[in-house]
């Protein structure tokens, strides 16, 4: 191997490297929000009374999960506009695509949290006169939330993960800086590394704050 | 004169709370209930026992509406439980309070999150109000000092007090209790008791309660009833049931649970 480590040109170019930070985190935050928000949903109505309800979100889930993110990524951001005349800007295309795909994930790991809720929880509730919709508000979710928020953290972090295939379409996040630079400076080894860094030190610090949520629970359960 | 223009209110004029005719229930090929015909009066304490799978839970669950029956009809104070549209369903659970084995408190709320919850959510009354009435009921179940306490910080005697005060804030007319004190150690039974007997006396609840705590059910049922393989196998006066059965099936139900 004969590269030579130039680490400098991080201190030169690594605090426009790390502003990709900025568009990573305002690309994946509100993908973060809508898919949490959509996946409670698509839970929910996975255990409706209604095979209507339960039908589409069977479908949503079965698409978007097995549909890889660049496919639909570049879909709703090139091939949409064609059929439609409507286009986005890259960071709205990029989140609704992890938002859709994040959201059959966090579906799943929702409704894992929901089964485990003992059947009885629902029975207690609806003698005292709760609607099964009441059950779901007041006593199923506010249970599965907590014990959901372990595998939804992990769903975030592969959200957080897909904000780097948004470089295909150019949002200027750490990645897309990354090519960027090194097209410019034939330094990827450092920028890359540098990439790298960025991103963990992202994921490690929302892991964090997550923790943090999950010792919120004064609760335990019997 | 006025007063004897008063009208008769024509529920109060039948004395019969819940009216059970030919109840059949069954899961799948399974029967559970083969024929069940009861009828409880306005402050009766019915006591139904019999062996484990007879079906007394899921009687209890179908007087409730959480199960839906095959053929036969149940009535709560003339309520038609079967084929109840959800308003008129929640009606029949809002006036019957139901107490579960294993407690079935809500484990993410506190005591008194758990007794108010039902009364804020559903009856709308007001956080305050719904407080004082649950720290009125608290105090009535011996639990007043557990206010802010989670179930998991409760021991089990605890928990079902708490349950029964859940159940009691809805203003319930009748109390279904499903062996409220069997999964309680010996010790912590007896408060329980204390609370359900405490509960029919003051406000002369009409009950039925799955036990096999016969010194209880002596002391409190105005009739017995043996259940078997979903059928009703004796019936009787509560003493008389316990002291002299009639059945040999019932005699040999009750000395089985006698060498418990
Ligand atoms: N949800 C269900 N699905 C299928 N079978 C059930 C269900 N619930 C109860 N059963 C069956 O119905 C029968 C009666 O059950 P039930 O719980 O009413 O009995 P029980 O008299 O309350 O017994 P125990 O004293 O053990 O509580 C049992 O054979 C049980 O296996
Ligand atoms: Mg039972």
């Amino acid at each position: 191997m004969n590269y030579t480590f130039q680490f400098g040109v991080l201190a030169d170019y690594g605090p426009y490297l790390a502003g990709g930070l900025w568009y990573a985190w305002w690309t994946s935050f509100p993908s973060i929000i809508f898919t949490t928000i959509l996946g409670v949903l698509l839970a929910a109505m996975s255990m409706s009374q209604r095979w209507l309800l339960r039908g589409v979100s069977v479908v949503f889930v079965d698409l978007f999960r097995t549909l890889p993110v660049v496919v639909l990524l570049i879909w709703i951001h090139y091939v949409m506009p064609i059929l439609t005349g409507f286009s986005f800007s890259p960071t709205v295309s990029s989140v609704i695509a992890l938002s859709l795909n994040g959201a059959a994930l966090a579906c799943e790991a929702f409704r894992g949290g929901l089964e485990a809720i003992p059947s009885t929880q629902a029975q207690a509730a609806q003698s005292l006169g709760f609607s099964r919709w009441q059950v779901m508000r007041y006593i199923t979710l506010p249970q599965a939330f907590f014990a959901t928020l372990p595998s939804l953290t992990n769903v975030h972090i592969t959200v957080i993960k897909n904000v780097t295939v948004t470089v295909l379409i150019a949002v200027p996040e750490v990645m897309f800086r990354a090519q960027e630079l090194t097209v410019q400076f034939f330094r990827p080894l450092e920028f890359y590394t540098g990439a790298a860094f960025l991103y963990v030190g992202l994921i490690w610090g929302y892991a964090l704050i997550m923790r943090t949520l999950e010792r919120l629970q004064k609760w335990q359960p019997i | 004169m006025a007063t004897n223009l008063m009208p008769v209110a024509k529920a109060d004029a039948d004395p019969v709370l819940i009216r059970i005719r030919d109840v059949h229930k069954s899961y799948g090929a399974v029967n559970v209930l083969n024929g069940i015909s009861i009828d409880v009066a306005k402050g009766e304490v019915l006591v139904l026992c019999g062996p484990s799978g007879c079906g007394k839970s899921t009687l209890l669950r179908c007087i409730n509406g959480l199960e839906t029956i095959r053929s036969g009809s149940i009535a709560v104070d003339g309520r038609q439980v079967e084929g109840a549209t959800p308003d008129l369903l929640q009606q029949i659970r809002l006036s019957t309070g139901f107490v579960f084995q294993n407690f079935n408190l809500f484990p993410h709320m506190t005591t008194i999150e758990n007794i108010t919850i039902a009364p804020t959510k559903i009856k709308g009354l007001s956080k305050r109000e719904a407080n004082e009435e649950a720290r009125r009921l608290l105090e009535q179940v011996g639990m007043a000092d557990k206010a802010q306490s989670y179930p998991f910080e409760l021991s089990g005697g605890q928990r079902q007090r708490v349950a029964i005060a859940r159940a009691l804030a809805m203003k319930p007319s009748l109390m279904l209790f499903d062996e409220p004190t069997s999964a309680l150690d010996p010790e912590m039974r007896e408060e329980v008791l204390h609370v359900i007997r405490r509960v029919h006396q003051e406000h002369n609840m009409t009950m039925i309660v799955v036990t096999h705590e016969i010194g209880f059910a002596k002391s409190v049922a105005s009739r017995a009833m043996l259940l078997d393989k979903g059928q009703i196998v004796e019936e009787a006066p509560a003493r008389e049931f316990f002291e002299h059965p009639v059945e040999e099936r019932t005699r040999k139900f009750l000395r089985a649970i006698m060498n418990d």
